[in-house]
C-alpha cells in the first residue's frame, strides 16, 4: 500500500564556528506497508523517525528517494487529494489542538472538509458519531481541550484524524506522553479502530515494547538508516542487529529478579558523537566492530525469511 | 543500633490541599512514608495521584495556592516543615538534594554551566575558594560520567543534550555530597537506552556514597531495577507499601495489582493487549467516599463503598489499606 524507496531528508545546520554542515537525517530508507498492517518504528531521539514519518505524508518535502502511496507516485505531486487519506496522531495532544476551539468544532471541521454538503445536525450526529468511537461521550464536543487530561486529549487527536475517513495514519509516539494507564487505553483504542475501519498505521515510538504490542513488523532505525526490519517477534525474540539487541537491553524489566540478574556497564552516553563519513554508523558503539565495520556501511540483507539486518557480521 | 535512629526522613499524616476554582482540590491525604539511611524507596503512581506533591511539600516547593493542612516531615528529628527561610537554604542542597523531570528547564539558559556549578558550591561553603570549588565541579562533572569537563564548563545548557542536561543535574545535586537526593520522575523525558545509563549511574552513585534515594517514578521497570522498598500512591493516599519483592511478588492491593498487569512487556506472548485499569484516575476535587479506588475497582464491595480502610500490616515493612485483608 505504501512503499518508500531509498527516502532522503537533509537538514543544512550552520554552525558559528565550523561553518555549514549537512544533517542527514533520514539517509536512504526503503520499506513497505501493507494495507491492515501496523509497521513499527523504533530507535532514539534524534535517529529522525519522526523526520521519516512526516516526509512519508509530505509535511516535511524529501530530497531525495521516491513514495510510492497505492501504486502511484505522490513525491512530487500535490498532495491535496491524498490529504483526506493520509492522517497523522501527534506526540503530544495538547500542542496540536486548538486551545480556542471547542473539541466538536476541531473534529466538525476535517468533517466538512471531507463532505461539504452536510446540514448541521448531520455534522452534530457525525461528530457525535466520532467522538463515541474513541470511547467518549457526545457531551464532550462542547468542552475545551484545556478541561481534558492527556488521556481524553489524545483522544479526541483520533476522532480528529479520522474525522476525513483516511485509510492510513501516521502514529507519532501517540502514547509516549501518557501516563501508564492511559496508554494501555490509547494502544487498545487504536487496535480496535484498525480491526473496525481497516486502518494501516505507522507507529513510530522509542519504546521497543510499546511498538511490540502494536506492530506487524517492526523497523529499527539508527541515525538516518533502517538497521534491522522483520517481523514483531523476530525483531523481539532474535535480533540481530546489535544496536537492537542494546535497545531491547536498555528497557528496565518490569521483575526485581531479572533487573538484579542485569549487568550493564554503559554508563557513558554517546549520542553526541554524530554521524561517521562512512562505515557502520553503530561501529563505534558495538563490541564486536572489525576493521570491515569502519570502511564500509553495510546494506540491508536477508537473515532469515522476512528479516533483514545491516550489519557486516551476519 | 535504635532503629529509630535508622531513619534520615519520616513524613506523618501530610495532608495538602490546593485552591482552585473548582473548588479544595484534595491533593495528598495524610500521607505517612519513612526513608532510611541508605535505602531507596520509590513511590509510584499515575500522574495526578500526588505523589510529586507529596514530596514537594517536604522540601516546602509547592506555590502559594497550596496548603498544608497538617502532618510533619522530621529529618534527622528535625521538623523541616518549620524551618524558616534561611535555614531552609542551608537544609536544601546540602542535607537534601532533588532532580527533576525536566533538566533543561532548571538550569539558567544565561549562565555556563560552570558557573553554576561554583555559585552553588559557594553557597553552602562560604570560606571556599573558587579555584577548589572549580575543580570540585570538575570532580563531580567527571564522576557523572561527562568527558572533558573542563572545557563543558564552560558550555551553555543548550550545548547539552536532555541525558546530558540530567547528568549536569546530578553533578549539581551531588555537590555539597547531601545525605538525601529526591529524584522526581528525573528519566520520564528521556529515550530507554539514555533512561538505562541513567539509572545505572544513580545506582552506581548511591552505592558508592551511601546516600538515601527518595524516586517518583511510575515506571515500575524503574522500581525493580532501583529500590529497596516502595509506597504505592493512590489519589493522595498511600494504599501499599513493602519491600520491592513483595511489593512485586505478592502484591496485596488491588490497585497495586492492576498497576503491575498494566506494564507492556516485552517478553509476553505475541499480540496480547495490556490490560488497562477501567475508568480514569480518581478526580481529586471529587474524592470519592470509602476507599479511594472503590469506582474502578474490580473487587468492590459495599463496605469499601461506605468506609476507608484502615491499614494492615502483613509482614515486616510490608503493608496495605484494603477490606480484602
Amino acid at each position: 500500500m505504501l512503499k518508500t524507496e531509498k527516502l532522503k531528508k537533509y537538514y543544512e545546520i550552520r554552525n558559528k564556528n565550523r561553518g555549514k554542515s549537512i544533517l542527514r537525517a533520514v539517509d536512504g530508507v526503503s520499506l513497505d506497508i501493507a494495507r491492515r498492517e501496523t509497521f513499527g518504528l523504533v530507535g532514539e531521539s534524534g535517529c529522525g523517525k519522526t523526520t521519516l514519518g512526516r516526509a512519508i505524508l509530505r509535511l516535511t518535502e524529501p530530497d531525495g528517494g521516491s513514495i510510492i502511496y497505492d501504486g502511484r507516485d505522490i513525491t512530487h505531486i500535490n498532495m491535496f487529494p491524498y490529504r483526506s487519506r493520509m492522517q497523522i496522531i501527534f506526540q503530544n495532544p495538547s500542542d496540536c489542538l486548538d486551545p480556542r476551539c471547542r473539541v466538536g468544532d476541531i473534529i466538525a471541521e476535517g468533517v466538512a472538509a471531507k463532505s461539504s454538503k452536510l446540514s448541521k445536525p448531520e455534522l452534530r450526529d457525525t461528530v457525535s458519531g466520532l467522538l463515541e468511537s474513541v470511547r467518549l461521550t457526545p457531551d464532550y464536543a462542547y468542552r475545551y481541550p484545556h478541561e481534558l487530561s492527556g488521556g481524553q486529549q489524545q483522544r479526541v487527536g483520533i476522532a480528529r484524524a479520522l474525522a476525513v475517513e483516511p485509510e492510513f495514519i501516521v502514529c507519532d509516539e501517540p502514547v509516549s506522553a501518557l501516563d501508564v494507564s492511559y496508554q494501555a487505553q490509547i494502544i487498545e483504542l487504536l487496535k480496535e479502530l484498525q480491526e473496525r475501519l481497516g486502518l494501516t498505521y505507522l507507529f513510530i515510538s522509542h519504546d521497543l515494547s510499546v511498538v511490540r504490542y502494536m506492530s506487524d513488523r517492526i523497523g529499527v532505525m539508527y541515525l538516518g538508516k533502517l538497521v534491522e526490519l522483520g517481523s514483531g517477534e523476530d525483531v523481539v525474540r532474535e535480533p540481530a542487529h546489535q544496536y537492537t539487541k542494546a535497545l531491547l537491553d536498555a528497557i528496565p524489566a518490569p521483575d526485581p529478579i531479572t533487573a538484579r540478574a542485569k549487568n550493564r556497564t554503559h554508563t557513558e552516553e554517546y549520542t553526541e558523537l554524530g554521524i561517521p563519513d562512512r562505515g557502520c554508523r553503530y561501529c563505534r558503539l558495538c563490541e564486536y566492530a572489525v576493521p570491515e565495520c569502519r570502511d564500509e556501511e553495510p546494506e540491508l540483507r536477508e537473515v532469515s525469511p522476512g528479516h533483514l539486518c545491516a550489519c557486516h557480521l551476519l | 543500633m535504635d532503629i529509630s535512629s535508622d531513619i534520615l526522613l519520616e513524613v506523618r499524616d501530610l495532608d495538602v490541599s490546593f485552591q482552585s476554582r473548582q473548588g479544595e482540590v484534595r491533593a495528598v491525604n495524610g500521607i505517612s512514608y519513612f526513608v532510611r539511611r541508605g535505602e531507596v524507596l520509590g513511590l509510584v503512581g499515575e500522574s495526578g495521584g500526588g505523589k510529586s506533591v507529596g514530596v514537594h511539600a517536604v522540601m516546602s516547593l509547592l506555590g502559594t495556592s497550596a496548603r498544608i493542612n497538617a502532618g510533619s516531615a522530621l529529618f534527622e528529628g528535625r521538623d523541616i516543615l518549620r524551618l524558616t527561610r534561611r535555614e531552609l537554604a542551608s537544609f536544601r542542597g546540602r542535607e537534601v538534594s532533588m532532580i527533576f523531570q525536566n533538566p533543561s528547564s532548571y538550569l539558567d539558559p544565561v549562565f555556563t554551566i560552570g558557573r553554576q556549578m561554583v555559585e552553588t558550591v559557594r553557597a553552602h561553603d562560604k570560606g571556599i575558594s573558587k579555584e577548589s570549588a572549580r575543580a570540585l565541579s570538575e570532580d563531580m562533572l567527571r564522576s557523572v560520567g561527562i568527558r572533558d569537563p573542563e572545557r563543558r564548563m564552560r558550555q551553555y545548557p543548550f550545548e547539552f543534550s536532555g541525558g546530558m542536561s540530567q547528568r549536569v543535574m546530578i553533578a549539581i545535586a551531588l555537590l555539597c555530597k547531601p545525605k538525601l537526593l529526591i529524584a522526581d520522575e528525573p528519566t520520564t523525558a528521556l529515550d530507554v537506552t539514555t533512561q538505562a545509563q541513567i539509572i545505572q549511574l544513580l545506582k552506581e552513585l548511591q552505592e558508592q556514597s551511601g546516600m538515601a534515594m527518595l524516586y517518583i517514578t511510575h515506571n515500575f521497570g524503574i522500581v525493580a531495577e532501583l529500590c529497596d522498598r516502595v509506597s504505592v500512591i493512590c489519589g493522595g493516599y498511600i494504599v501499599e507499601q513493602g519491600l520491592t519483592d513483595d511489593i512485586f511478588y505478592h502484591a496485596a492491593h488491588p490497585y497495586t495489582q492492576a498497576l503491575l498487569k498494566l506494564i507492556p512487556r516485552i517478553d509476553s506472548p505475541k499480540n496480547e493487549t495490556p490490560p488497562s485499569i477501567e475508568g480514569p484516575p480518581v478526580e481529586s476535587v471529587t474524592l470519592p467516599k470509602g476507599c479511594i479506588f472503590h469506582p474502578r475497582c474490580p473487587c468492590c464491595m459495599d463496605v469499601c463503598r461506605q468506609n476507608a480502610p484502615p491499614q494492615t500490616a502483613l509482614e515486616q515493612d510490608h503493608s496495605a489499606s484494603c477490606w480484602l485483608l
